[in-house]
């Protein structure tokens, strides 16, 4: 598709997700366009078979519309949090205040998507400490540097090629990204559906690596017994925490490789920058 | 063709920085970012990292943890290790564990340093156990092997009654005459 056709559309998106909108108590969040139950799907081609009238078939525009989920659940597609992030998050006020690094020189350039998404999923989960975006900033130093298209190499047998693939900013596995599709396992709602590709885009890996942190928040609750905090949470995400639980050996470093230091180290340096 | 092989012999004896080892303007444009000697094995993109959104470092290390360094040693200082964590989770699919990749080098250049290189995140053990084939594979026969990676802190150990110290680094790629290997996928580049 041609670039200002693409705009066209993206424009028409916009427009059309304003009208479609529904009642705000209808919906899991005042920046979702679609209700419970329902995910967004954005304007595009439908190609029409053949018939009497059309033998070789016609391609009409299927407008963007609220699509119903065969789970009756809150499903965010990758059309939606698109929207989401181009309708509010250049325009957020009244958020917090958020830290800088002297280097990379890239390492601002994710913080409206930083924020915004926080902002939301502090919305929909509402923690009685809610989750600061300077974390996830940090968070994001530690897994990728701020490198948007990086991957971890894959293993070579093909039963195991996808497991642990880490990818983009936030580095998410793809076993995370089929978790966040079914309520088999840890995941019981607020779904989000995204292809490997599409969660290489900076705000769907953002928007997933701070949902997933909500939940490794309420597995460190249940793996230590008592409240857990966001250093938990972290500690968890970056699969640490239960082997500092239960390693009671003295001598043990909970720490070896210094993953949770460093990560401590830019949030930091993230605090102090703001004083 | 004899002339062929003495025009050979004259720029390698004349240019003997274009056939491996850095050159002294290479080192001076990247003053901070080899640490040792790089034994032929390093070029000048190796250095050149602005590219992959990488900043070269602008001091020793300590400054920042951003920065990356390459050191080179002898191959038979290098020991790589997996420890079984025991557990795993949805993560990395729930079905294998994770495992503690290490790779480790004791350094006598100076005074008794263990130089341990781990990864930034825990990986399950399958993809743990083929990155340690890989290594092994590319250091085999080697007389030199070069770690990069970004400085993470420094502790003391006591082994045996006797004190080290211990430099702790975050794994960014290892290389050798033979190839290289990136933590990252498609991140090396020479």
């Amino acid at each position: 598709m041609h670039n200002s056709e693409f705009e066209t559309l993206e424009m028409e998106d916009l427009r059309i997700s304003n009208s479609v909108s529904s009642n705000n108590k209808d919906k899991a969040h005042p920046w979702r366009i679609c209700p419970i139950g329902k995910h967004y799907v954005k304007t595009h081609d439908l190609h029409i078979p053949p018939s009497k009238k059309y033998p070789n078939g016609h391609v009409v525009t299927r407008h963007g519309h609220c699509a119903d989920n065969p789970s009756h659940k809150d499903v965010l597609s990758y059309d939606e949090l698109q929207i989401i992030s181009k309708n509010y998050f250049s325009s957020l006020t009244d958020i917090p205040k958020m830290g800088f690094f002297k280097k990379p020189p890239q390492s601002d350039k994710y913080d409206s998507y930083i924020q915004g998404w926080v902002r939301y999923w502090n919305e929909i989960y509402r923690p009685t400490e809610p989750l600061d975006p300077n974390l996830v900033k940090a968070l994001i130093a530690s897994e990728s540097s701020f490198r948007v298209q990086l991957d971890t190499p894959q293993d070579t047998k093909e039963k195991n090629r996808l497991i642990g693939h880490a990818l983009g900013l936030m580095q998410i596995t793809e076993s995370t990204l089929r978790a966040l599709k079914t309520d088999k396992n840890e995941i019981r709602n607020n779904f989000i559906h995204l292809t490997r590709e599409q969660i290489m885009d900076p705000s769907a890996n953002i928007c997933v690596g701070v949902r997933w942190l909500f939940t490794k928040k309420t597995i460190a609750r249940e793996r230590l017994g008592h409240a857990s905090t966001w250093d938990d949470a972290v500690a968890e995400y970056k699969g640490k925490l239960k082997d500092n639980i239960e390693n009671k050996d003295p001598s043990h470093d909970p720490d070896p490789h210094r993953q949770m230091a460093i990560f401590r180290s830019f949030y930091n340096e993230l605090l102090e920058s703001m004083k | 063709m004899k002339k062929y092989y003495i025009f050979v012999w004259i720029l390698l004896f004349v240019f003997p920085g274009v056939v491996g080892a850095l050159s002294d303007a290479i080192k001076k444009k990247y003053p901070y970012s080899v640490m040792t000697d790089d034994y032929e094995i390093l070029t000048e993109r190796d250095l050149d990292t602005e590219l992959d959104g990488v900043t070269r470092p602008t001091s020793l290390p300590g400054e920042s943890y951003f920065d990356l360094y390459w050191q080179c040693f002898p191959r038979e200082r290098i020991t790589v290790h997996i420890k079984d964590l025991g557990y795993t989770s949805e993560d990395i699919g729930g079905e294998e564990n994770y495992g503690s990749l290490r790779l480790n080098v004791w350094d006598e250049s100076g005074s008794r340093t263990l130089h341990e290189y781990g990864m930034r995140r825990t990986w399950g053990t399958g993809i743990a156990k083929e990155r340690m084939k890989n290594w092994i594979k590319l250091m085999k026969n080697e007389k030199y092997v070069c770690v990069y990676g970004s400085f993470a802190g420094k502790r003391d150990l006591i082994e045996n009654g006797e004190k080290h110290l211990v430099s702790s680094w975050i794994f960014d790629k290892l290389k050798t005459k033979k190839g290289c290997d990136s933590y990252f996928s498609n991140d090396c580049h020479s």
